[in-house]
């Protein structure tokens, strides 16, 4: 069965080159270029994992990881945090929020991610 | 005593009353503002973090998605330009982290998140990740443990890691394909001592005492178009003495370079 991934992230040069991998492993890709939007459809399309960014548009990434804790439709998808702010402090709230990994986009690699997302669907 | 005395006796104590509200109140002010100016500088350091490192993450997500055949073979000579200009965008990632790791301990006090580390493992694994850029070097590296059992510490895992990797850095950097880096890790008085001597181009007498000072490089080491920031031994020094230990550099030109840290073993 194919898996699918639900990206959250406004950038959409990111969005295009993190779509093009999934897919050309295999997955199956959904996006979405704001919160509210990721949320929207993380309850509608129930994907097996989420990228999600934190700076984003309107609601930022805490907040979406928040929303998606606290809804009974998507409290069991794991969220990996894809972003390129790095201080412990945001780590960490990531953490507590539920975020079941941390990756700052600057300093993995394509592959890197792949290698996670696996990992944690995997592990589901 | 007269009434005027009790009446004197209390306007004190109302007076030493106040004086001492008021005090705590303009300490909780100073308190409150002084936190209030660190979230300032330690949320300009997240943005200026994420404005910075988007960019290179997107040319580095486009150009590893080329090398690794997103959108078809390539040429071994097109895959060896666009290796070249993957590893110069990582360069510039890791230029970035060093500049906002220096900006961040400027702006904030250093927190440690210690946990308990057999520093022998510690120093193996971070030697293990750098094998590959000491074998494009040409420089062989030698790790020479006195300690065979664990050598044990409280540390922040993560900083230590930082510092043990800036000094192999430079010592394969700076070695400049002459010979061995020699990595020794022994316990002396209490005291876990890391050391890394290299052969390579040393640091000229006048300008080792600036080597732990921010953005130093050696004229040396400039001229010859080494790349780096200026900042590895600078900030080594701020997490080593955080973790009440010492660091120092042993140099001569030409001759090479050790350098030598001390941890409190627990």
């Amino acid at each position: 069965m194919v898996q699918k991934v639900l990206i959250i992230e406004d950038d959409l040069s990111l969005l295009k080159i993190y779509t093009n991998k999934l897919k050309l492993n295999g997955f199956e890709v959904s996006m979405a270029t704001t919160g509210d939007e990721g949320v929207r459809k993380a309850k509608v399309e129930r994907p097996n994992i989420i990228l999600l960014d934190l700076i984003l548009p309107g609601q930022d990434g805490f907040q979406v990881l928040q929303m998606l804790k606290n809804s009974a439709e998507t409290n069991t998808v794991p969220v990996i945090i894809m972003s390129n702010l790095a201080q412990p402090s945001d780590k960490k709230r990531a953490a507590d929020l539920g975020a079941v990994d941390y990756l700052v986009k600057s300093d993995i690699s394509l592959v890197d991610m792949i290698t996670k997302v696996r990992q944690y669907i995997k592990q589901e | 005593m007269t009434i005027l005395d009790f009446v004197l006796v209390a306007l004190v104590i109302v007076l030493g009353y106040w004086i001492v509200v008021l005090k705590r109140a303009a300490r909780r002010m100073v308190q409150e503002e002084i936190k209030k100016m660190e979230d300032r500088r330690s949320g300009f350091v997240s943005i200026i973090s994420h404005q910075l490192r988007t960019p290179l993450s997107i040319i580095k997500g486009y150009i590893e998605a080329l090398v690794t055949g997103d959108q078809g073979q390539l040429n071994d000579g097109q895959k060896e330009y666009l290796n070249d200009a993957l590893a110069i965008s990582q360069d510039s990632v890791n230029l970035v982290n060093d500049y906002l790791e220096a900006v961040k301990m400027d702006v904030e006090q250093m927190t440690l998140k210690k946990e308990r580390v057999d520093l022998v493992q510690l120093v193996k694994s971070e030697l293990n990740k750098l094998r590959p850029l000491a074998l494009a070097s040409n420089c062989e590296i030698v790790f020479d443990s006195a300690a065979d059992q664990a050598l044990t510490a409280s540390v922040d895992i993560i900083k230590i890691k930082q510092v043990i990797e800036n000094i192999l850095t430079n010592a394969i950097k700076y070695s400049r394909g002459r010979g061995q880096a020699q990595i020794s890790l022994t316990a002396k008085d209490g005291q876990a001592v890391f050391s890394c001597h290299d052969a390579g181009l040393g640091i000229p007498k006048d300008q080792q005492a600036e080597l732990f000072t921010k953005f130093f490089r050696a004229k040396n080491i400039v001229h010859r178009n080494t790349k780096g920031s200026g900042l590895g031994l600078y900030l080594s020094k701020i997490i080593v003495e955080a973790h009440g230990g010492h660091i120092m550099v042993a140099s001569q030109e030409n001759q090479g370079t050790t350098v030598q840290f001390t941890l409190p073993i627990t």
